[in-house]
């Protein structure tokens, strides 16, 4: 069946089984390899993109649900090159991957955070990201989260001016 | 014996013969006759009953589990608390950032197995009765206050035909289906109803 959407920002279509869960579309069929695959049962977060801007663990989300809307990958956090989404920004900043296979997830579910919650507490964070890192750097993104906000504020602050 | 007096004897005999033989045919002569003897205390307690069998299915792990009195929904046989910190949120489909349907979809997930129905959701606040007595559990339900304003049949409605409450007996791989069958179900909704709709209610205290 042919599905079409958009991927950050690219009009696409697959032609698949609409029950293939997004992950291995955006991976094998559409080739953007920053989504990762780390459990395949929604446990993990590795896979979190945003569909409509809402956030989605894509192992579990048939591809289906995602006909006419758009996708939104780590590949496409920023909107070019040059100009940087605060979270990528504050996880350079704050130096947060270690082996680095969980992060792309955990910063789609940081960038979904910081649009609803400005200022997010530390229990904010612990409390909306279940993501899981097995290198253990939660306290290193809890202050990355913190530090996207902040960078998130000044900019809205600039543009305000 | 004289005449008269054998007169009516003839006539004792005649309206006693016709008094048994002129009763009603079968299906007639069942609700002529019985109604009287269903008392309305036999009724109750036939509603009660069946009562009892939709307790045994709001209980199931399968269903009370996302009808938590706090804010977090259980999950699994062994009830635990949902895992990845799964909040009511304001609109009872989870919190700001991880949605219900961050996860579960419209239908169960044979990749990732996770379970899915139209509409996934936690029951209302109001609608919590986990950890609750039967008999408040029992007073929630019914209360239009709190049951969206549901009526008796309403809810019969909605147990016989919500996808969600369907789900129940078709929970994918590795869940338990509601150990009360269907049919069973559908059976003592109908008694429940049609006899009255009674609840238990909390025995005075002495
Ligand atoms: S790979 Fe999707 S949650 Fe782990
Ligand atoms: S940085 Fe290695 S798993 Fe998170």
């Amino acid at each position: 069946m042919n599905i079409s959407f958009k991927i950050n920002g690219k009009a696409v279509t697959v032609d698949t089984d609409p029950m293939t869960p997004l992950l291995w579309v955006v991976r094998d069929e559409l080739s953007l390899k920053g989504t990762k695959y780390g459990c395949g049962k929604a446990l993990c977060g590795a896979c979190s993109l945003h569909v409509d801007g809402e956030l989605y663990r894509s192992c579990s989300l048939p591809v289906k649900y995602a006909e006419n809307k758009n996708v939104t990958t780590i590949e496409g956090l920023s909107e070019n090159e040059n100009e940087l989404h605060p979270v990528q920004q504050a996880w350079m900043d704050i130096n947060v991957p270690q082996c680095g296979y969980c992060q792309p997830g955990f910063m789609m579910a940081a960038a979904k955070l910081i649009e609803e919650i400005p200022e997010p507490t530390d229990q904010d964070i612990k409390e909306n990201i279940s993501n899981i890192c097995r290198c253990g750097t939660h306290p290193r993104i809890i202050k990355a989260v913190k530090k996207a906000a902040q960078l998130k504020q000044s900019q809205k602050v600039q543009s305000d001016e | 014996m004289n005449t008269k007096t054998g007169n009516t004897i003839v006539i004792c005999f005649l309206m006693l013969f016709a008094l048994v033989f002129s009763r009603p045919s079968t299906g007639y002569s069942k609700r002529v006759y019985d109604i009287p003897l269903v008392k309305n205390e036999d009724k109750k307690e036939k509603s009660l009953r069946a009562f009892q069998t939709i307790l045994e299915v709001l209980k199931d792990p399968r269903c009370i589990n996302c009808h938590p009195t706090g804010d977090r929904p259980r999950q699994g046989d062994d009830q635990h608390l949902h895992l990845f910190n799964v909040s009511r949120g304001e609109s009872n489909n989870g919190g700001p950032v991880q949605k219900c349907n961050t996860c579960h979809h419209k239908e169960n997930n044979n990749y990732s197995n996770v379970p899915g129905a139209p509409h996934w959701s936690l029951a209302p606040k109001s609608m919590g009765w986990f950890g609750l007595t039967d008999e408040e559990i029992a007073k929630r339900l019914t209360d239009p206050e709190q049951n969206g304003g549901r009526s008796p049949e309403d809810l019969v409605h909605h147990m016989k035909h919500d996808s969600l409450v369907l789900w129940g007996w078709d929970p994918g791989k590795g869940r338990t289906p509601v150990k009360v069958s269907f049919n069973e179900f559908e059976k003592a909704l109908d008694e429940w109803l049609e006899n009255g709709a009674h609840i238990p209610t909390e025995k005075a205290d002495n």
